[in-house]
């Protein structure tokens, strides 16, 4: 855990200093769990006037490995509508996998990946078989194997 | 500052009495007390001691090398030795301040250590090796983003460069590709640990990063980070060395401080005179100076007893300890004893200023308090004001000034003219303002202008590359074509000459065939290739 812990409080210090518009740090107890507010900046439609929560969640692995990102459904946060993310709040984003991973993301960059993601989003509309995915998932977001074939997000 | 679990006894004599009474495990009867009672006082000690400085139980510490343990257990007259060997043994370890975080684990002793100088003490600890965890060290002020390595977040450590002229921590990349995928973290070049596809960053990288300046993880000071090693083995007062008991018959195996370094081993087990706890002889001082409750002190003031400890407790309130008046900070120079203090307050000249005065003050601290409030929300209302231009320019049509005559430009034009203006001023305004539009749609014009050449220029890159690449080829195929016209013209002749020998041969018409050979040469280039 110690690489984690050491890169994660490097991280903490930085957004508690600065943070880039529209991203707000909710909660970081701990190195295992934190939770951020994210904004879309420009008048998409789809998102104006709307506020969404992301959960992060590290292995002790991290950066070697991807956190866990998902959309969090609250009272008045709801998950945002878009092609690639299911109304269970999992994301599909190559950058999130494995494969598309790489060390020298962080929390901050990958914030600013997902308000990007939703601002260029035209489509009201969830990935296909998404009720039949979110009744049937019970695996952890990095366990599924998703086929990333749209190149235009 | 006393041990939080301890009561804070400012008046002198009596609730030490009672408390001794109390507590039958420390009665000083040095002769015979009974062992199991002075385990458990002891235990407290070490246990209370500990959680002062950590903020943790107590691990079982256990001296380096468990073979040197029975040696360096002080003999004979001793009572606690009944207890057994391990018990003795972590009950009598000198106490330590927990590691500092940026240790990876305690030192260790070097398999094969220097010869060790005779002239000073300072030497001793080279026979030690410090794991001292680079990565978690704090730099002194800020270092340069070049210097930091993308997956740490850290300045590089043995940093190196990959093929695509990466740098990273030798042991960050390592990890990157051995659990990661095997390319590099920044561009994806495919990269292989196998194939040592990186190597030792330059030099001028690594002096770089060694000439920054971190605290030390013992003492604190800032020390170039090259120069930690030898700071942390030979000069660092905080630093873990070896007893120098170490080389003698005794061949003590603890670890101490440098500063409580002594001429010979303090590790043995003595008395508290005060309390008659027994413990090392290296803890004594900072027992008797921060810790023993039985130790008494009297006032060189008033002549009151109190613990020792609680000393500056007692000044606090020692009533025969000279003082200066309350008003000291804005002019009363009176000093007298505590006790007769009173009288002088009641008459001090300055007593109302005082009052007044210290209203001011707080008040004084309210608005800064208050004015720091309003910086902070103007900094963030600076940065939102930011976010917001930078959204609104990338939306905002450059035209809009001028074809929508309700924008900005005129009715702050409106606003700030006259109320009654002339018509020659409301004309020159007007083409003020004209002139100012015109002024920034050329600006904008220009950056239209640079931004599709740029865009221009990166698309044309594309077709440039191709028709260069198309260009080369075109010229490879003709050098062939060249090349396979030569061979046939050849092969022509080569004929040509054949049949012509033949045909001279073969009959004698051909006396002005000598002409004939290259026409019909240069006629066979018309023919089609026989393949």
């Amino acid at each position: 855990m110690a690489f984690a812990t050491k890169r994660l409080g490097k991280e903490l210090t930085k957004l508690h200093g600065s943070l880039p518009p529209g991203i707000e740090l909710v909660s970081a107890e701990g190195f295992e769990e934190w939770l951020l507010d994210i904004k879309v900046l420009d008048a998409n439609p789809l998102y104006l006037n709307q506020t969404y929560r992301l959960k992060f969640k590290f292995s002790p692995s991290y950066p070697i490995e991807p956190p866990e990102v998902t959309f969090v459904n609250t009272k008045d946060r709801p998950i945002p509508m878009h092609p690639h993310i299911y109304s269970n709040g999992i994301i599909c984003l190559d950058l999130l996998g494995s494969q598309g991973w790489t060390p020298i993301q962080n929390v901050e960059s990958i914030c600013m990946s997902l308000q990007s993601m939703l601002t260029g989003n035209t489509k009201n509309e969830r990935p296909e078989g998404d009720q039949l995915f979110v009744a049937n998932n019970r695996r952890r977001p990095r366990d599924i194997d998703f086929y990333y074939h749209d190149n235009t997000v | 500052m006393p041990p939080p679990n301890t009561p804070v006894d400012i008046e002198p004599l009596s609730p030490i009495r009672s408390s001794r009474g109390s507590d039958p495990a420390s009665i000083p009867t040095p002769p015979s007390p009974a062992p199991s009672i002075t385990m458990s006082a002891q235990h407290r000690f070490r246990t209370t001691e500990w959680e002062r400085f950590s903020n943790e139980p107590m691990p079982a510490l256990v001296p380096i090398g468990d073979n040197h343990a029975d040696r360096s257990r002080p003999k004979s007259d001793d009572p606690v030795d009944e207890f057994g060997p391990t018990e003795t043994a972590q009950l009598k370890t000198p106490f330590l301040p927990p590691l500092p975080a940026a240790y990876t684990s305690e030192p260790v002793f070097n398999e094969r250590p220097r010869p060790i100088e005779s002239d000073g003490n300072s030497y001793y600890n080279l026979e030690l090796i410090h794991n001292i965890d680079f990565s978690a060290l704090t730099y002194i002020g800020t270092v340069d983003e070049n210097l930091i390595c993308s997956i740490c977040r850290t300045p590089f450590f043995n940093p190196v460069i990959t093929d695509c002229c990466h740098i990273f921590c030798h042991s960050c990349l390592h990890q990157a590709l051995k659990h990661g995928s095997s390319s590099c973290p920044i561009d994806r070049t495919i990269l292989e640990i196998v194939n040592e596809d990186y190597c030792k960053a330059p030099t001028v990288i690594r002096n770089q990063v060694d000439a920054l300046k971190a605290e030390c993880p013992a003492c604190s000071a800032a020390i170039e980070r090259s120069v930690l090693q030898i700071h942390l083995a030979q000069h660092c007062p905080e630093a873990r060395m070896a007893c120098p008991g170490k080389n003698t018959s005794k061949g003590c195996a603890f670890l101490m401080l440098r500063k409580h370094l002594g001429s010979e081993c303090m590790h043995y087990a003595e008395h508290c005179p005060d309390c008659n706890l027994e413990l090392m002889a290296i803890d004594m001082d900072h027992h008797r100076n921060e810790l023993c409750t039985k130790r008494i002190g009297t006032c060189q003031h008033c002549g009151a007893e109190y613990v020792e400890i609680h000393s500056e407790q007692h000044l606090l309130a020692c009533p025969d300890l000279e003082i200066s008046c309350k008003w000291s900070d804005i002019g009363c120079d009176f000093t007298t004893t505590r006790k007769t203090m009173v009288n002088h307050e009641k008459s001090c000249n300055l007593r109302f200023m005082g009052k007044k005065f210290e209203s001011m003050a707080k008040e004084s601290n309210e608005f800064r308090n208050e004015i720091a409030d309003l910086k902070n929300e103007r900094n963030n209302q600076e940065r939102r004001i930011k976010a917001l231009e930078g959204t609104f320019k990338s939306i905002r049509f450059p035209f809009d000034d001028i074809s929508d005559p309700t924008s900005d430009a005129f009715s702050g034009f409106r606003d700030n003219t006259d109320p009654s203006p002339t018509g020659f001023d409301h004309v020159m305004a007007l083409m003020d303002s004209q002139q100012r539009n015109i002024n920034k749609l050329s600006t904008s014009l220009r950056e239209l202008e640079a931004r599709y050449s740029t865009l221009l220029f990166n698309e044309t890159i594309q077709i440039r590359n191709d028709l260069a690449e198309l260009r080369s080829l075109q010229q490879t195929t003709s050098m062939h074509v060249r090349w396979l016209m030569q061979f046939r013209l050849q092969e022509n002749r080569r004929v040509r000459a054949g049949t012509g020998l033949g045909s001279n041969a073969g009959g004698s018409e051909g006396s002005d065939g000598s002409p004939m050979g290259p026409r019909r040469s240069s006629d066979s280039l018309h023919q089609p290739p026989r393949l």
